[in-house]
């Protein structure tokens, strides 16, 4: 208990360097719920497409396993032999394609999803407002990318000269570097000049084994992959880890570096200012452990501290983000947040041992000067 | 209350010698020192400043080691214990007094005297407890929940004392704890610490270059730029005996 009472009565002694110290932590702490919070928002926004798009088999071009990052051309001869398997139900052809849609600062970029209105598969997760497509000049904008740019239902835009009335806005369709839009997959076709699809969504007809459509597809159309929905997802996903996670992991390396050299500079600056208490305290026989103990309450008393200060400020900063910024879609999730506050538990316990090693160089016979 | 029976010798130094390295040139801070200090006894190390006074009060200690010679602490030769046994010694059996307190500034006097009292492995309650006992003992309850920078520094050498005795320690080694304080302070201190050695049969050593406070030792030693010269017995109202083993 007394050593408790230390503790917080000689951090609390320097007010100042306290608050700073608490909010420098709290921050860089910010910035890890941030930075994980983010990731989860381009996951989301990526994954929930092909997610809710929900379809028996995914039919692409040979060795094309994902939608995010490889490039699956299909023929319309390719359609008609799928439709045209035996167990094969429908075939929904869907166009992906990369669309500048003009504007006064020089065009935005859309990944443009070309689909069938009549089957529905392959349009967006969601309608925020407004409806889905049910002609060729009709357009869905993804919600974020709607607001960035001022786009409202009922407006209308130009993509390579073709004017198009926006019907409606969608979400979980913003994959953070890219946002999704919606058209018909003939209008999709006229503006690459070619009757081409990146993937057939297919239904199995009601008493067939998918497994055993799929090996079928394969072994009639040996150019094409067929995958089950779940691969697919799995795919997708593993793809935007790949591509993500190596950013996500340098920059939460960062920040856990700064937290332990943050805490530790602070935790050994207390020590080295009440030095002559560690003296004291050694001449007078406390056992080593006492003043281990001490150090490492200090840091956790810290760590808790900055973990507040940080919860406080983080879902007040999301909101103002997604005000200010509504392109940029930050999910907090509460594992997220648990992990976070372990991670920042664990810090606290390295930043203490770091510090400790302060107190072998201070001496009993310092308190007889 | 001691009469001299069951004195036991706390201390004994034979011909300890400590020598300082520095620039390259050699001090020799004490020169061939052998006494010994027994229970019931306060021993006064008389010396100017400088004289090596702290340096035998830390080499008693087992704080620093000598250069030759040897040092029997609690009978035994001071090498044989290990840095644990040490750590436990002073947190026990040693208590220390210094010149300026040395108070734990964010600790109340309660908690200053609790505080050791947890270092010799009191549970949290008992310590508390036993340490507003102390305080009650010792006159200076109204002190219990001050912290030190709001004391005197005569209320701050009573709450010294208190946590040095708090343990019970035998071999009290008490620094300058006079220099500080005005001289009737400083009197009560000495007091304070000349019926702990008496009334409860321990032993005292103060070093100091106070004169005044001669007459509140059994037995005064003189240190001289490390040289143990003189000694001397006092009788209970400070005149001096001849005997030079310290009975009172
Ligand atoms: N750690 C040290 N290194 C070098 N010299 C020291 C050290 N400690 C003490 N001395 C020297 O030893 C002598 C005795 O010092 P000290 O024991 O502190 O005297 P006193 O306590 O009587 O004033 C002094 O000359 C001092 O300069
Ligand atoms: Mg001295």
């Amino acid at each position: 208990m007394i050593m408790e009472i230390y503790s917080i009565r000689t951090l609390k002694c320097q007010p100042l360097r306290l608050c700073l110290s608490v909010c420098g932590l709290g921050l860089c702490i910010v910035l890890m719920l941030f930075l994980l919070a983010t990731y989860s928002g381009v996951k989301n926004g990526s994954m929930e497409y092909v997610n809710m798009n929900r379809t028996d088999l995914w039919v692409l071009q040979k060795n094309a396993t994902n939608i995010l990052r490889c490039t699956s051309v299909l023929f319309p001869q390719h359609g008609g032999a799928i439709k045209n398997t035996p167990g094969v139900h429908t075939a929904s052809p869907v166009l992906l394609i990369l669309a500048t849609i003009d504007n006064d600062n020089g065009g935005a970029t859309v990944y443009l999803a070309g689909y069938d209105p009549a089957t529905g598969k392959g349009g967006p997760p969601a309608i925020a407002e407004g409806r889905l497509i049910e002609s060729d000049h009709e357009i869905i904008l993804d919600r974020s990318f709607a607001r960035k740019y001022g786009y409202r239902v009922g407006g209308s835009l130009t993509v390579q000269g073709d004017t198009l009335d926006i019907v409606g806005i969608s979400t979980g369709t913003n994959a953070f570097v890219i946002q999704y839009a919606f058209v018909t997959i003939k209008k999709a076709q006229s503006l690459v000049n070619f009757p081409v699809a990146t993937f057939y969504m297919t239904d199995v007809a009601e008493g067939h084994d998918k497994s055993e459509v799929a090996s079928t597809l394969k072994q009639a159309l040996p150019s094409v992959e067929v995958y089950d929905h779940e691969t697919f997802v799995e795919n997708n996903v593993r793809e935007l880890q790949v591509g993500f996670l190596p950013f996500i992991y340098s920059i939460a390396s960062i920040g856990v570096i700064v937290l332990v050299v943050i805490l530790s500079l602070l935790l050994s600056i207390n020590i080295l200012e009440r030095r002559k208490d560690f003296a004291i305290m050694k001449t007078m026989g406390s056992p080593g452990r006492f003043l281990c103990r001490l150090i490492v309450e200090q840091s956790l008393l810290l760590a808790a501290a900055a973990t507040a200060v940080a919860l406080i400020l983080f879902f007040p900063l999301v909101e103002l983000v997604a005000m200010v910024s509504p392109d940029v879609t930050v999910e907090p999730s509460l594992n997220q947040t648990a992990a976070v506050i372990i991670m920042v538990g664990v810090v606290g316990l390295l930043s203490a041992f770091i510090s400790m090693q302060r107190l072998r160089n201070i001496y009993p016979l310092e308190a007889f000067s | 209350m001691n009469d001299n029976h069951d004195r036991r010798c706390l201390v004994e130094l034979t011909h300890v010698t400590k020598q300082f390295q520095s620039n390259g040139s050699r001090h020799t801070a004490l020169h061939s020192i052998s006494l010994k200090a027994y229970t019931g006894e306060l021993l006064l190390l008389l010396g100017p400043s400088g004289s090596g006074k702290t340096t035998l009060l830390t080499t008693i200690a087992g704080l620093m080691p000598p250069t030759s010679g040897q040092v029997r602490l609690f009978g035994r030769k001071i090498e044989q214990y290990s840095k644990g046994e040490l750590q436990q010694l002073r947190s026990g059996k040693l208590g220390f007094v210094f010149q300026t307190f040395h108070l734990i500034d964010y600790l109340t006097a309660l908690e200053n005297v609790a505080l050791v009292l947890r270092f010799a492995g009191e549970p949290k309650g008992r310590a508390r407890k036993q340490a507003g006992h102390l305080l009650r003992q010792l006159r200076i309850e109204h002190l219990a929940g001050k912290l030190p920078p709001r004391m005197s520094q005569g209320e701050k050498q009573r709450v010294a004392v208190a946590r040095a005795i708090a343990c019970g320690a035998d071999l009290i080694l008490a620094d300058e704890p006079t220099a500080s304080l005005e001289s009737s302070q400083g009197f009560e201190i000495i007091r304070l610490l000349y019926r702990y050695a008496r009334n409860h049969n321990k032993c005292v050593i103060v070093a100091s270059h106070d004169q005044r406070i001669r007459q509140f030792a059994h037995r005064i030693l003189r240190l001289d730029d490390g040289v143990l010269s003189e000694c001397a017995a006092v009788n209970g109202d400070g005149s001096v005996r001849k005997a030079a083993t310290g009975s009172v």
